[in-house]
């Protein structure tokens, strides 16, 4: 059974806001992927990936974060992750993604962190 | 169906606009055509019996002519009746055979004779010695009264005779005129007589020299924007010839879908040329001076190689920069990958239907707002071919505005210029420069930059609502509307069904979009739809790979040690379930100096084969590094520089590193990612997650990795056990969709009990493993699932 995912982009703030639901893991990582892909190759690089609706991640998923996070910061924009459910979170925090990721708490606290810090130096 | 609200409104709005007002805008309605193709043919052939030329067995070719100048003429002196009464339309019908000369004869729209002409040259004159002298002058101007009569009538008193048998190369020359009209118009008639018969009869039109100097004049004023457009076209051909190359060398560009475009191209223009519309006009031209071949060599010159391979390079090139990921050329790539029938198209299909008359009536308010202005937007020679849709549907691929637009500076534009701000400003640049070169006959430049500008504006806002094939429909169908709506205002009832015709094909396609909304399949992604024709043809494959798989599946088993080399005081039991058929879990054991060993538990991210790769690279880093005499960090560190290297930030590997020292009694401890090991003490029965800090290998650089990693050490006292593992056991879900998690581990490990009299590490292993199968409840697991159990005896 294909577990249900969705990727909904929306724009403020001249910022691209990527909002998952569901179950982001091997079979869904190529979608969040391609959503990733297509923000970068359209020049939409600063890029908030919303996760309050995101009930699972696999490494997989966090595989896509990584892959793109050098290129777009390169590039002058940035990803930016917020809403995490506290499990979600969990396995973010595991694999050491706070050092290299800015996670805050929702979408207004990762709009503001996009006011304070544009890039996070890491 | 939300989307297609505004279109439907806009659409009714606008046709209802078009019947009101259409007459009134177009020149094409006011021509006043009372025959069609075939009506004509019939009328030249009576012309031609009655003048003596025999045309049976010829090959027919119908065209048409329009007198700009007379046009514009009879539009700033709208009151000169003599001027209204000669169509500046023409329309030609020419028989031509190998053995005959070829014939021509002039038709005004309402039915009048313009004029007749023998074409091609006499055949050499060899028999001729021995017959009389040319036919007597008198009998010529007989002859040519009659034609004067035939073409004039009933306006014949009104012109008085000119020239009378004045001898010329084609025989005797015999013209009349009525004299300057009061705006300085006078049509003239030329007669020429050879051999008893009339070989040239033409109705010729001359303006007082004030007029003509205006009218050019006013040609030259669109002049530069001409140039500049054509100066802009080549740019764009070049432009996009060099992205294409460019592309074909990074072996990016999508050949077959530029060459597929080309080749329907091609089709269309090849369907056209033979259906007899404006491209065939050049041949008619070259066929009256008797030069049939190399004309119609250069109309199939046009028709094939120019319009295909122009097709081909914009599409090419607009591909290749886009790097043929578009997501608004999708329909049109479903339209390749025959994937024709799908709700996708159907949905482009229906909104570039809908937007069409709006693109009309756009052109229309602008048409209004600037009456003097315009010329006529649609010759007459496509209601005199044999389908007078198929130029309308060919006009827009055989177009390099659009092409070089929506092919290349969309594209461009889109991939290449991430500010917002320039981007805009690039497109609606390059949108009025290529509209206004497409609506070149526009005539000065409000009228060109406004028609320019919504037209862009249009084509855009169609193809950001819906995809690049609604806009080639649209821009399609739209010359199929202006092609019917001139068919349908003429007086002749045989153009109305023909042009009733066009609207049936509109509605049929309209009809079509709307059952593939409906029924159409909706292709899930690009690969599915490129794979499922194959699926066929790879069970043997399939089959071979399986095989494949196992022998990896085994090998990889074996790369994973059976038990763990034997440490004085310990014992060690390791367990792994690889969740398909390759996994990318790993355990290993690694002896170091000192009687010391290392115990690594990782994991690879992602699944299958390309994880399994990882894992055996991982454990070839961690055995290379633990032949030197080295920190646990930077063992860490080294395996990490690799992983990042190879990996290119694609794949990262979590892992949980420990070298337990048997003399000293501790076990060093660093986790890289990795889920916590557990340790349950002996001492005061507690059990708890030991998580230091430290980031995954693989995932960034060297410095951040080294300052993140903390080492700590865990001093181990007898009947202690530590639990390594992998997220596929914390992760394991069951029937209800829940996770084993870290508690209940916690609880199992709890429950091993500690002291000299608990488990050894296998039956600790064992035990731990019974408690995950319990809770699985028969579910198999998704992941790999990797278990090392240490015990201090």
């Amino acid at each position: 059974m294909a577990n249900p995912f969705a990727i909904t982009r929306s724009n403020e703030e001249g910022l691209s806001i990527l909002a998952l639901d569901g179950y982001l893991d091997a079979h869904t990582a190529p979608q969040f992927e391609k959503a990733v892909e297509a923000e970068f190759n359209a020049g939409r690089l600063k890029i908030i990936v919303e996760c309050s609706h995101l009930t699972y991640i696999s490494s997989a998923g966090l595989g896509v974060f990584m892959s793109f996070v050098e290129e777009i910061r390169e590039a002058g924009g940035d990803i930016k992750i917020c809403g995490l459910t506290p499990k979600v979170l969990q396995v973010f925090d595991i694999l050491g993604f706070p050092v290299l990721f800015d996670i805050v708490e929702d979408l207004p606290a990762a709009i503001r962190k996009y006011a304070e810090t544009p890039v996070k130096e890491i | 169906m939300k989307r297609f609200i505004v279109p439907l409104i806009l659409c009714a709005a606008s046709v209802l606009l078009l019947i009101a007002a259409f007459p009134h805008w177009h020149s094409a309605a006011r021509w006043g055509f009372v025959f069609n193709r075939g009506e004509a043919i019939e009328r030249a052939r009576q012309i031609a019996a009655q003048q003596g030329f025999a045309v049976d067995g010829s090959q027919v070719r119908v065209g048409s002519e329009i007198n700009r100048e007379l046009e514009t003429y009879r539009r700033w002196h709208p009151d000169d009746a003599r001027a209204q009464r000669i169509s500046p339309v023409i329309v030609k019908i020419v028989f031509s055979s190998p053995v005959q000369r070829p014939f021509e004869v002039q038709l005004f729209p309402d039915g009048r004779v313009a004029g007749w002409q023998l074409g091609g040259s006499d055949p050499p004159p060899t028999r001729v010695a021995g017959r009389p002298p040319s036919t007597p002058l008198i009998h010529g101007r007989a002859k040519a009264q009659e034609a004067f009569q035939l073409l004039t009538a009933p306006d014949s008193q009104a012109f008085r005779l000119t020239t009378d048998g004045a001898a010329s190369k084609e025989g005797l020359r015999y013209s009349w005129e009525p004299g300057m009209s009061e705006g300085g118009f006078q049509p003239t008639i030329d007669i020429a007589v050879r051999r008893g018969r009339v070989v040239h009869a033409e109705t010729h039109a001359s303006f007082i020299q004030s007029f003509d100097d205006e009218y050019q004049r006013q040609g030259r004023t669109t002049a530069p924007w001409k140039i500049g457009f054509f100066v802009l076209i080549f740019v764009m051909i070049l432009g996009a010839s060099v992205l294409y190359t460019l592309g074909g060398l990074r072996k990016k560009a999508p050949h077959r879908l530029a060459l597929a475009f080309g080749l329907v191209n091609t089709l269309l223009a090849a369907a056209a040329f033979f259906s007899g519309p404006k491209i065939a006009n050049i041949a008619i031209a070259e066929l009256i001076d008797g030069n049939a071949s190399s004309g119609i060599l250069y109309g199939v010159y046009m028709s094939f190689v120019g319009a295909g391979s122009m097709a081909w390079v914009f599409f090419g090139g607009g591909l290749s920069a886009a790097g043929a990921t578009l997501p608004k050329w999708w329909s049109l790539r479903l339209l390749f990958s025959r994937r024709l029938l799908s709700r996708p198209v159907g949905l482009s299909l229906c909104a570039g239907l809908l937007w069409a008359p709006v693109l009309m009536a756009t052109q229309a308010l602008v048409a209004m707002a600037f009456p003097r202005n315009i010329w006529s937007d649609k010759d007459a020679g496509e209601l005199l071919v044999r389908f007078p849709t198929l130029p309308g549907l060919l006009e827009f691929p055989l177009h390099p505005t659009l092409l070089g637009f929506f092919g290349v500076a969309v594209a461009f534009a889109l991939t290449r210029v991430p500010s917002l701000r320039w981007r805009g400003l690039l497109l609606l640049g390059m949108g009025a420069a290529f509209f206004s070169g497409y609506e070149n006959r526009w005539d000065t430049l409000p009228a060109i930059a406004l028609s320019g500008i919504l037209t862009a504006a249009a084509l855009t806002g169609i193809y950001r609502s819906f995809d690049l094939l609604a806009m080639l429909v649209a821009e399609t169908a739209r010359n199929v509307v202006i092609t019917a709506a001139v068919l349908l205002s003429q007086p002749s009832h045989s153009l109305h069904a023909l042009g009733w015709r066009g609207i049936l094909l509109l509605g049929t396609a309209l009809a079509a979009g709307w059952v593939l909304i409906h029924r159409g399949a909706d292709p899930v992604n690009e690969e599915e739809a490129a794979t499922r024709p194959l699926a066929e043809g790879i069970q043997a494959k399939r089959d071979e790979l399986k095989s494949e798989f196992n022998i990896a599946q085994r090998a990889q088993r074996q790369m994973l040690p059976d038990s763990a080399p034997p440490v004085p005081g310990f014992t060690i039991a390791a367990h792994c379930t690889p969740a398909r058929d390759v996994g990318g879990d790993l355990y290993d054991f690694l002896p170091l100096p000192a009687g010391r060993l290392g115990i690594a538990v990782a994991d690879v991210s992602g699944k299958g084969v390309p994880a399994a790769l990882y894992m055996t690279l991982t454990k070839g880093l961690l055995a290379a590094t633990s032949q030197e005499d080295l920190e646990l960090s930077t063992m860490l560190e080294h395996v990490n520089a690799h992983l990042y290297t190879v990996g290119r930030r694609k794949t990262f590997v979590t892992m949980a590193l420990a070298i337990l020292d048997p003399a000293a009694k501790t076990l060093e401890y660093a986790r890289a990612g990795h889920n916590p090991i557990v340790w349950r003490k002996a001492l005061d029965g507690s059990t708890t997650l030991v998580a230091s800090r430290g980031m995954g290998l693989g995932i960034t650089g060297g410095k951040v990795f080294v300052r993140t990693l903390t080492v700590e050490t865990l001093l181990l006292e007898p009947g202690d056990f530590v639990v390594f593992y992998s997220d596929g056991l914390t992760e394991a879900m069951n029937e209800n969709l829940e996770q084993f998690g870290d508690d209940r581990l916690l609880e199992s490990v709890a429950s091993l009990g500690s002291g000299l009299g608990s488990m050894s590490a296998s039956q600790a292993r064992d035990a731990i493993l019974g408690d995950v199968t319990r809770f699985l409840a028969g579910t198999h697991p998704q992941d790999d699932l990797t278990l090392v159990v240490l015990k201090f005896d």
